[in-house]
C-alpha cells in the first residue's frame, strides 16, 4: 500500500524584493511504501532538508503535491496543521531538539499532553517503549545530565509514542559517536522490522546502508536509487559509498 | 597592530551590537543628567535666597547622594549584561587570533567612547532640563520664578568626575573578565545545561516568614511613634521576602503544582509550568529587583503626593487662625480674660488690626489606655513603652465651644465627649489618678474629630475629652497634680487672633512682635507666671510648609522617575535574555507540533505573567504598607485617611500605566528577536 506519494515537487525560494530567485527542489517525485525504510543522501546544499521540510509539513511547495494516505498535505490549512504533524508525523533530529525544561519522561509526553491525554494513558503507552528503547530507568532525568545517545532514544521515543504513519528523521546519527550510532540504526531496523515507515535524511554511508532503499539527491532532483533487496549490509554500504562517490566527483545520471 | 584598527574596530562593534549598548548609553545619559539636576538644584543661588531653603537644599543633597548610588548600581548592572552578552563574540576575537590585550585594548576605546559620549550627553541634557526642573521646583514650593539661566561649571566637573570614576571601575571590571576568561568557554558559554531549578524548603519558610512579619509589623502597629521605630524593620523583613520570594517560594509553589499530575498533564499548564519554573530562576533576583523599585517608587510617590495634596488641611489644624498663641500658666488659677486683652492689645501695637481674638484652655498630661475606655496615670517611665501612651487633653466645653466644637450640644455633668484618632470610641471613660482618685464620664456620641492645634503633628497619640466647664478641667489638673507631683501638667490657654488683613507682612510683624514680647508682658515684672510658649502666624507657616512638602514632593518624583529608569532598563534586558533563549525553545515546539500560533500565546503568557508579578507583588507591599503610612503622615497632621487612600490609587495608576508602557514598548524587542 502507497504510504506517500510525492509528486512535481518544486520548491523556488525567493528574496524578499523578488531579486534572487533559488531553485532548491526541481521536479521531485517518488512513493514510499507501507513499512518502508528510505534513506536520502546528498551533499549539503542538495535539497534534502526542504525536501524533509515539506514532507514534515513545516515548509509548503511552490508547486507540486504531498499525499499521506491520500491526503494532500499541502492543502491542509495552518490552522489544522499543528494537530496534523502531531497525529501523523514523528521526529528525530541530529541534535535531538529535546526541550531542556523538561525531563526525559515529559519531553516524551509533550505531543500526547499536547493532544489532551491524561498520565494514565500516557504512562501505558510509555511503558513499553521505553523498555524496548532502554531508557526506563533515565525517564526521570533531564537532558542535559544523560549521554547524547540517550538522548536520541528519548527523542525516538518521543517521534513513536504518538504511533505516527510516519518518522521523519534528519541526520539522526550526526551527533553520535560511533556506538551510539550503531545501536540507534539497529533501534531503526527494529522498529521498521515491526511495520514503522522510516525516511531518514543522512550524510552517514553506515546510516543510510541500514535502509531498504536509498535516495541520492543532486541540485535539487532525484538523482539516482538503489533498492537493497537482497543485499548484504557489507554490499549495500558498497554500492552507497560507491554512488556516492560518483555523485561528489561530479558524474552526470547515466543509469 | 596600529592604534587606528582598534578605534575603528571598537566603532564598529558599538554599531552592531546597538541593541544591547544603546540603553546603556541611555542609562549613562539618564543617570548623569539626573545628578547634575539634583546636584545644581542643591547649589543653586537663586533657591538660597528663598525662605526655607534649607528643606530645598537637604532634599536635594539626599537626593543627589541616593542617584549617585543608584546609578553606580544600575551602571554596573547594565555593564555586566553587556559584557555577558559579547563574550561569545570576544572568544570569537580570541580564535581568530587576537591577543587578551588587544581585546582589552579594543574594549577600553569602547568604553570610552561609551562613557564619554553618554557623560558628554548627560551634561547636555542636564544643563538644557535643569530650567525646567527649577521651574516646576518653584512652581510646586509655590515660590516666585527668578530670571536667568544657570549653569554651575564646578557641578558639572563634580558630575563628570564622580561618573568617570563609574565608568573607570565598569572598565576595570571589564578588564579582569578579560584577563580571567578562556576561549573555549567562551564560545560555548551561552550552550551549558540547565540544572532544574531546586526549591529550598528552609529558605522558603524563611521568606513566608520574613514577609509575614514584616506584614504583621505593618498591621499592627497603632502609633506613630511606632511606625517609626518598626518602620525600617518592616522594610527590611519585606525586602528580605520580597527576594526570597522571586528567588524560592515561587519555585516551591511551581513544584508543589508540578507533583500534581492531573494539573500538570494538562496542555495549557504543562509547557507554562515548566517554562515558568526556569524562566523564574533565571530572572528571580532581577524581578525581585524590579518589584524592590517599583515599591519604592510607589511608596515615596504616594507619600509625597499625599503630603503636598494634604498641605491645606495640615494647615488648617496646626494653625487654625491668622496668628495662634499659645501659653502655659504656672499657676492654675491665672485668669484668661487677662491673656486674651494683652494679646489683641499688642496685636494692635505691631500695626495689624484685629478682627476677632478668642481663647480656651486645657490640660495635657500622659495616661496609658489600658482598654475599655480605661485610661490610667502611672509614675513610672512611659518611655520604656510606648504603645498605649496617650496625651490626654481635658477641654472645658463652654470655653472652646466657639473655636473647637460649634456642632456640640453641651455635655451634663458626668457626662462628656471624647476625639481620637482610633476607630472605635468606648461609651464610658475612666481615668485612674491613683492617690488623685479616679475620673469617671459618660461618653456621648459625635460625628467630627477635631483637633488642638499644638498637638496637631505630635508623636504620641491624643485623646481629648471634652467636659461639661472649667471645674472639669480643675479636677483634672488636681488630680494629675497629686498623681505626678513636681512633674506635673500645668494648664495651658491658646490664643486664637484674627486679622483683618490675610497678608504674609502684617501677620509675619505682628507674629514676630508677639513672639519676642508677649512673655515678658504677661510677666509683668518679676514674677513668671507664665511658662514657653509658642506663636504661629498661618502665613509664615503655610510657606514653610509648602518648601518642605513641595521639595519632598519634587524629589519625590524626581528619584521617581529615575527609579522607574532603573526598572524599566531591567526589564528592557530581560526581555532581550528571555527572547535569545526562547528562540531555541519556540522552534522546537514547533518541530513537536505545537502551532505557531500556540507556541506564541504560551510563551505570551508566560512572559506577561513573569514582568508583571512584580507589579503585582509591589501592589501587594503597598496594600500593607498603607496602614503605616497613614500613622507617619500623622507627624506631618495629614488626618485624612480617605484623601491619602485617593492619592495612594491615583499614584498607582500612573505607575501602572506608566509599566504597562514600558512592558509593551520593551516586548517588541522581544518578539523581534524570537521570531
Amino acid at each position: 500500500m502507497v504510504m506517500l506519494e510525492v509528486n512535481n515537487l518544486k520548491k523556488v525560494y525567493t528574496s524578499r524584493f523578488g531579486g534572487n530567485k533559488v531553485q532548491a527542489l526541481t521536479d521531485v517525485s517518488f512513493s514510499v511504501e507501507e513499512g518502508e525504510f528510505v534513506a536520502f543522501m546528498g551533499e549539503s546544499g542538495s535539497g534534502k532538508t526542504t525536501l524533509l521540510n515539506i514532507l514534515a509539513s513545516l515548509d509548503r511547495p511552490t508547486s507540486g503535491y504531498v499525499k499521506l494516505m491520500g491526503e494532500d498535505i499541502t492543502a491542509i490549512p495552518d490552522s489544522r496543521l499543528a494537530a496534523f504533524r502531531r497525529e501523523n508525523l514523528g521526529f528525530v533530529f541530529q541534535d535531538f531538539n529535546l526541550l531542556d525544561t523538561f525531563s526525559l519522561m515529559d519531553n516524551i509526553f509533550l505531543p500526547l499532553v499536547l493532544s489532551g491525554r491524561n498520565y494514565a494513558q500516557m504512562k501505558v503507552r510509555l511503558n513499553p517503549i521505553a523498555r524496548r528503547l532502554g531508557i526506563d530507568d533515565i525517564l526521570n532525568k533531564f537532558p542535559y545530565e544523560v549521554s547524547g545517545g540517550q538522548k536520541q532514544r528519548a527523542a525516538v521515543a518521543r517521534a513513536l509514542i504518538t504511533d505516527p504513519k510516519l518518522i521523519l528523521a534528519d541526520e539522526p546519527t550526526g551527533a553520535l559517536d560511533s556506538k551510539a550510532s550503531d545501536n540507534l540504526l539497529n533501534l531503526f531496523d527494529e522498529i521498521n522490522g515491526d511495520g514503522q515507515t522510516i525516511l531518514m535524511v543522512t550524510h552517514s554511508v553506515k546510516a543510510a546502508s541500514h535502509a531498504k532503499r536509498v535516495l541520492f539527491i543532486k541540485d535539487g532532483r532525484i538523482f539516482h536509487q538503489i533498492y537493497r533487496g537482497q543485499m548484504g549490509f557489507e554490499e549495500m554500504f558498497q554500492r552507497v559509498s560507491d554512488t556516492l562517490t560518483l555523485l561528489t566527483t561530479g558524474g552526470e545520471k547515466d543509469e | 597592530m596600529s592604534k587606528h584598527i582598534f578605534a575603528k574596530m571598537a566603532v564598529q562593534n558599538i554599531k552592531s551590537n546597538r541593541r544591547i549598548f544603546f540603553p546603556y548609553l541611555l542609562t549613562i545619559i539618564g543617570t548623569v543628567a539626573g545628578y547634575y539636576i539634583c546636584l545644581a538644584l542643591g547649589n543653586d543661588p537663586g533657591i538660597m535666597e528663598m525662605r526655607g531653603n534649607a528643606y530645598v537644599i537637604s532634599m536635594m543633597n539626599i537626593g543627589s547622594a541616593v542617584i549617585l548610588f543608584f546609578s553606580a548600581i544600575f551602571l554596573i548592572y547594565t555593564n555586566s549584561f553587556v559584557v555577558k552578552r559579547r563574550q561569545k563574540e570576544m572568544g570569537l576575537y580570541s580564535v581568530l587570533g587576537m591577543g587578551k590585550r588587544h581585546i582589552a585594548l579594543m574594549l577600553s576605546v569602547e568604553t570610552l567612547i561609551i562613557g564619554a559620549v553618554g557623560v558628554a550627553a548627560g551634561i547636555g541634557v542636564g544643563v538644557l532640563f535643569y530650567k525646567l526642573c527649577l521651574l516646576a521646583l518653584y512652581k510646586i514650593v509655590d515660590f516666585p520664578v527668578p530670571f536667568g539661566f544657570y549653569v554651575s561649571f564646578e557641578m558639572v566637573s563634580q558630575t563628570v568626575l564622580l561618573f568617570a570614576v563609574i565608568i573607570g571601575f565598569t572598565l576595570l571590571s571589564n578588564l579582569w573578565t578579560v584577563m580571567r576568561f578562556n576561549t573555549i568557554q567562551l564560545m560555548g558559554s551561552q550552550k551549558a545545561g540547565e540544572k532544574e531549578p531546586k526549591a529550598s524548603w528552609l529558605l522558603t519558610l524563611i521568606g513566608i516568614a520574613a514577609l509575614g512579619g514584616g506584614y504583621y509589623i505593618a498591621l499592627n502597629v497603632t502609633t506613630a511613634v511606632e511606625a517609626l521605630a518598626f518602620y525600617f524593620a518592616a522594610v527590611f523583613l519585606v525586602i528580605i521576602g520580597t527576594y526570597l520570594l522571586f528567588t524560592t517560594v515561587s519555585i516551591a509553589v511551581m513544584k508543589l503544582l508540578k507533583r500534581n499530575l492531573r494539573f500538570y498533564y494538562k496542555s495549557r499548564n504543562f509547557i507554562a509550568l515548566s517554562g515558568m519554573l526556569y524562566r523564574m530562576k533565571r530572572n528571580a533576583v532581577g524581578l525581585a529587583n524590579i518589584c524592590i523599585l517599583s515599591t519604592m517608587v510607589l511608596v515615596m510617590l504616594s507619600g509625597t503626593v499625599s503630603l503636598y495634596v494634604g498641605t491645606e488641611d495640615s494647615i488648617e489644624s496646626r494653625c487654625p487662625a491668622d496668628i495662634t498663641s499659645t501659653v502655659v500658666f504656672k499657676d492654675e488659677k491665672e485668669d484668661m480674660g487677662g491673656i486674651v486683652d494683652t494679646v489683641r492689645l499688642m496685636a494692635a501695637e505691631s500695626g495689624a488690626r484685629v478682627e476677632r481674638t478668642a481663647a480656651y484652655r486645657y490640660i495635657a498630661f500622659a495616661a496609658m489606655y489600658q482598654g475599655e475606655g480605661a485610661f490610667t496615670t502611672d509614675s513610672g517611665n512611659y518611655a520604656t513603652n510606648s504603645r498605649g501612651v496617650f496625651n490626654i487633653v481635658v477641654i472645658p466645653y463652654d470655653e472652646a465651644k466657639e473655636l473647637l466644637f460649634p456642632e456640640l450640644t453641651p455635655p451634663e455633668k458626668g457626662q462628656a465627649y471624647m476625639a481620637w484618632s482610633r476607630e472605635t470610641r468606648p461609651t464610658r471613660m475612666t481615668i485612674d489618678f491613683g492617690p488623685g482618685g479616679v475620673m469617671a464620664f459618660e461618653l456621648l456620641s459625635m460625628e467630627k474629630n477635631f483637633v488642638v492645634s499644638y498637638f496637631a503633628n505630635d508623636l504620641t497619640e491624643t485623646c481629648y475629652l471634652v467636659v461639661p466647664d472649667a471645674s472639669g478641667l480643675m479636677a483634672a489638673y488636681d488630680a494629675q497634680a497629686s498623681r505626678y507631683g513636681d512633674e506635673k501638667s500645668h494648664i495651658r490657654c491658646e490664643v486664637r487672633t484674627e486679622l483683618t488683613k490675610k497678608d504674609y507682612e502684617t501677620q509675619e510683624t505682628c507674629r514676630n512682635y508677639l513672639f519676642e514680647n508677649l512673655r515678658d508682658r504677661l510677666n509683668g515684672d518679676g514674677e513668671n507666671r507664665f511658662m514657653s510658649l509658642r506663636v504661629d502666624g498661618r502665613e509664615s507657616y503655610r510657606r514653610e510648609v509648602y518648601t518642605m512638602n513641595g521639595s519632598f514632593l519634587f524629589i519625590g518624583i524626581f528619584l521617581g522617575l529615575i527609579f522607574v529608569m532603573g526598572a524599566a532598563l531591567i526589564i528592557y534586558y530581560k526581555q532581550v535574555t528571555e527572547g535569545y533563549d526562547d528562540r531555541e525553545r519556540f522552534k522546537i515546539m514547533q518541530q513537536v507540533g505545537l502551532s505557531h500560533k500556540e507556541v506564541k500565546s504560551s510563551v505570551r503568557a508566560q512572559i506577561l505573567m513573569v514582568f508583571f508579578l512584580p507589579l503585582l507583588v509591589a501592589t501587594m507591599h503597598i496594600a500593607f504598607d498603607f496602614p503605616i503610612m497613614l500613622l507617619l503622615l500623622r507627624l506631618f497632621s495629614i488626618t485624612d485617611g480617605l484623601l491619602v487612600a485617593k492619592c495612594t490609587g491615583a499614584v498607582f495608576a500612573v505607575f501602572a500605566l506608566l509599566y504597562a508602557a514600558v512592558y509593551s514598548m520593551t516586548a517588541g524587542t522581544y518578539y523581534k528577536i524570537v521570531s
